[in-house]
């Protein structure tokens, strides 16, 4: 018997195999333990990020929606919209502000107009208004803001939160929200409960 | 040293991805929607390349853990899987707190970030990566017209092609359950015609687009049907202007109420079938009272329901759509493939949903809309004209469901792995496309009966024995339905009491070419003959659950 056939028969023997096993096993059990502690790790990173949130005072919001008699937007189609983006804009002035009011087709003229008597000169002498866009597959009956929260790095996530029964149509937001100061924002992540 | 083993072993399994069969992920599930060449905006109008990648992970979803808390596993497995990746900025990618979903966006599909994604389509956790490109057309800023041209839904005739349209649901009543009235005038001008239209109660917020789609969409397939519209309220604090909110108590607080009178205002007034767009998609362990309520009626008062699927993009399917006894209708998009945001999964894995699809589009006000709330009312439209035909399908949903699904057809495109249910529901799109002439001509020509399973009946028992002729690559479909019993409105449905069939198709030599064997409440076979002959389809119970409430069977054919 040659030494090589010697060593394949050591290889083949049921002992072996058993050592086959360990070694099968032994590495799916290292990489258990691996994951659990990288998921500890990035929970617990989760964790301190949240401690560093700052909450944002807002004094009012208005949801505005996609319909016949509301939000026009009717040059805009809901096809082509990525539905996992949104846009923001911080209006703190009075002229800025019309200018997204003035936007053609965007507006039923009477809802323009309540905007514009509520949002008028006066208003924009202490506060601002943070202006968020976005898609939705879906409408429910209710939205309200639970809270708004910003980190280190301006990012602000907004918890929403949606009740009663959707229909199951896409919509377009205005998500308007009253503020006492202009925010530094960097992006904006919304938070649907 | 074990970390450092560990490590030397993950790093292993990735290379192993790369050079083996695994490659697969990249090969055949990395795919490109582009609608960049469809042209719906204005030629002056200058936009920028702008993409969304969505990778779609593959951890389980079906554990006792994730059904109880599905948000905190989530945000768990997905912020674990983000880790590994590595080196992200948060707000960089998307998290979903509800699918296996991480998301990003890109600017310029250079080969910067193609070489990023196939780095990430190597990851043995990706289950499919797709990019998006499309316009930027968010309207902060941008100056642009839409000019979409998208197809419009026609009353097909009853034969297809330019035959007459004699069924146009004439006598039919169609109950829908809104958020708001339908506008009468806009339905009278757009049609032409005095809509019969009756509304149980007005609600003061005057006009919703959704419903009035809804409306339009039955009358599109079946003009001369009678709605009767029963409004959920709803709408709460949503501004509208800056009156107080439309809906007396605002919110939601009394759409359950207006759901349950709705329904008992539909059944005085004898609807044939009940349209529903709306339904709940907020997760919960249990059934909830839409489901249960809907399901019952359906049993006891023998109305056909078309429900909705839901539009939460891979999500479970919506209530009271996944009652057994409702028909759950998920959805196509306009290219004739199928809708990658239709809810599909049933949360307590006892049924298959949804049971169809249809196209889910519509053009109203000037705006391209989409969802599964369009295509419910195109199946609706449907079954209207199907009953019109014949009235016995009006006290029979069971029937209904049948014949829906053994006409049904499979001609769209699909960009996933098809997943045949143990009843032969395909997991996404269930039996395929509604498909009006298929069902109206099984209907003419008599492809259906029903049954009535019994305690007495026998295990082993054949219950249908149908011999019929089949012809060389021309398929034969099959469906059976029983109404799964709903003793109350306040109770789950029992699918104790439902027996296990099998339904069997044998060659002219007694040869079984296909069969089928379930428990669930409907079925769906289907069978392509490589030679043209004498074949036969029997159903046989094979376990006979039936004890003190008779269960009825239909089913249809078609070939």
């Amino acid at each position: 018997m040659s030494i090589l056939n010697t060593v394949m028969h050591i290889i083949d023997s049921k002992d072996v195999m058993k050592l086959k096993k360990i070694y099968f096993i032994l590495p799916l059990l290292i990489l258990g333990f691996i994951i659990i502690l990288i998921v500890n790790a990035a929970s617990n990173n989760q964790k301190q990020n949240n401690k560093n949130d700052t909450l944002i005072n807002y004094i009012d919001y208005k949801f505005l929606f996609q319909e016949h008699e509301l939000l026009k937007r009717s040059y805009y189609s809901l096809n082509e919209v990525n539905y996992e983006e949104n846009k923001f804009i911080v209006y703190d002035n009075y002229n800025q502000f019309q200018d997204y009011l003035l936007r053609e087709n965007y507006f039923d003229s009477k809802l323009a107009n309540d905007l514009l008597m509520h949002y008028n000169e006066d208003y924009f002498t202490n506060k601002s208004v943070l202006l968020v866009e976005f898609p939705l597959r879906e409408t429910a009956s209710s939205y309200k803001i639970k809270t708004i929260k910003s980190d280190e790095s301006n990012n602000l996530t907004i918890v929403i939160e949606a009740t009663g029964y959707k229909q199951f149509m896409s919509n377009y937001f205005n998500l308007l929200i009253e503020l006492e100061t202009p925010l530094n924002i960097s992006k904006i992540k919304l938070e649907f409960q | 040293m074990l970390f450092v083993f560990g490590f030397f072993l993950l790093n292993t399994r990735l290379v192993y991805s790369q050079s083996s069969n695994d490659k697969k992920i990249v090969k055949d599930d990395l795919y490109l929607i582009d609608y960049s060449n469809e042209h719906r905006l204005k030629s002056d109008f200058t936009f920028s390349d702008y993409y969304s990648v969505a990778i779609w992970l593959n951890y389980p979803t079906y554990d006792e853990d994730y059904l109880v808390n599905k948000k905190e596993y989530y945000t768990n497995v997905n912020s674990f899987y983000l880790s590994i990746i590595g080196g992200l900025d948060e707000y960089d990618y998307y998290s979903s707190s509800s699918l296996p979903l991480i998301t990003y966006s890109i600017k310029v599909l250079d080969n910067e970030a193609k070489k990023t994604i196939n780095q990430l389509a190597r990851f043995p956790f990706v289950d499919c990566i797709e990019i998006n490109s499309m316009y930027n057309n968010f309207g902060l800023g941008d100056d642009f017209q839409i000019n979409t041209t998208p197809p419009q839904f026609e009353l097909p005739p009853d034969g297809g092609g330019s035959g007459p349209t004699t069924y146009t649901g004439a006598g039919i009543k169609v109950g829908i359950m809104e958020l708001g009235y339908p506008d009468k005038s806009y339905l009278d001008n757009y049609f032409n015609k005095n809509i019969n239209l009756q509304i149980r109660n007005k609600a003061e917020f005057s006009l919703s687009s959704h419903t009035t789609s809804i409306a339009r969409l039955i009358l599109e397939g079946a003009i001369d049907v009678s709605l009767f519209s029963a409004p959920i309220g709803g709408l709460g604090n949503f501004s509208i202007g800056f009156e107080p909110p439309p809906v007396g108590g605002g919110g939601d607080s009394n759409q359950f109420e207006n759901i349950v009178a709705g329904i008992d205002w539909l059944i005085d007034n004898n609807v044939d079938v009940i349209n529903l767009s709306m339904g709940s998609t907020t997760f919960s362990p249990t059934v909830d009272s839409i489901s249960k309520i809907f399901n019952h009626v359906v049993y006891n008062e023998k109305i056909t329901v078309i429900a909705a699927s839901g539009n939460s993009s891979l999500e479970y399917v919506a209530q009271p759509s996944l009652a057994p006894n409702v028909v759950s209708i998920g959805s196509l998009s306009e290219d004739n493939s199928l809708s990658s945001y239709h809810s599909y999964r049933d949360p307590f894995a006892n049924l298959p949903k949804p049971n169809l699809i249809d196209y889910d589009f519509i053009n109203i006000y000037g705006k391209f809309e989409t969802g599964t709330s369009c295509a419910a009312p195109r199946v609706t439209s449907v079954v209207a004209r199907l009953m019109q035909r014949n009235s016995t399908l009006k006290s029979n949903p069971q029937l209904v469901m049948s014949l829906l699904q053994a006409s049904a057809k499979q001609d769209f495109t699909t960009k996933h792995n098809l997943s045949f249910k143990e009843n032969g529901f395909e997991d996404r799109y269930g039996t395929g496309r509604v498909v009006y002439e298929a069902a109206l001509s099984a209907l003419k020509l008599g492809y259906y009966s029903s049954f009535t399973i019994t305690a007495s009946n026998s295990n082993n028992s054949i219950l249908v024995n149908k011999a019929i002729n089949l012809t060389k690559n021309n398929p034969i479909q099959i469906s059976l339905t029983a109404l799964v019993p709903s003793y109350t409105e306040a109770e789950t449905w029992d699918t104790t009491v439902i027996s296990k069939i099998k339904i069997v198709v044998k060659d002219g030599n007694s040869n079984v070419v296909k069969q089928i064997t379930t428990n669930y409440s409907t079925m769906y076979v289907k069978y392509t003959p490589s030679s043209s002959g004498n074949y036969t389809f029997q159903v046989i119970l094979l376990d006979n659950k039936v004890s003190d409430v008779n269960i009825k069977y239909s089913y249809a054919y078609y070939r």
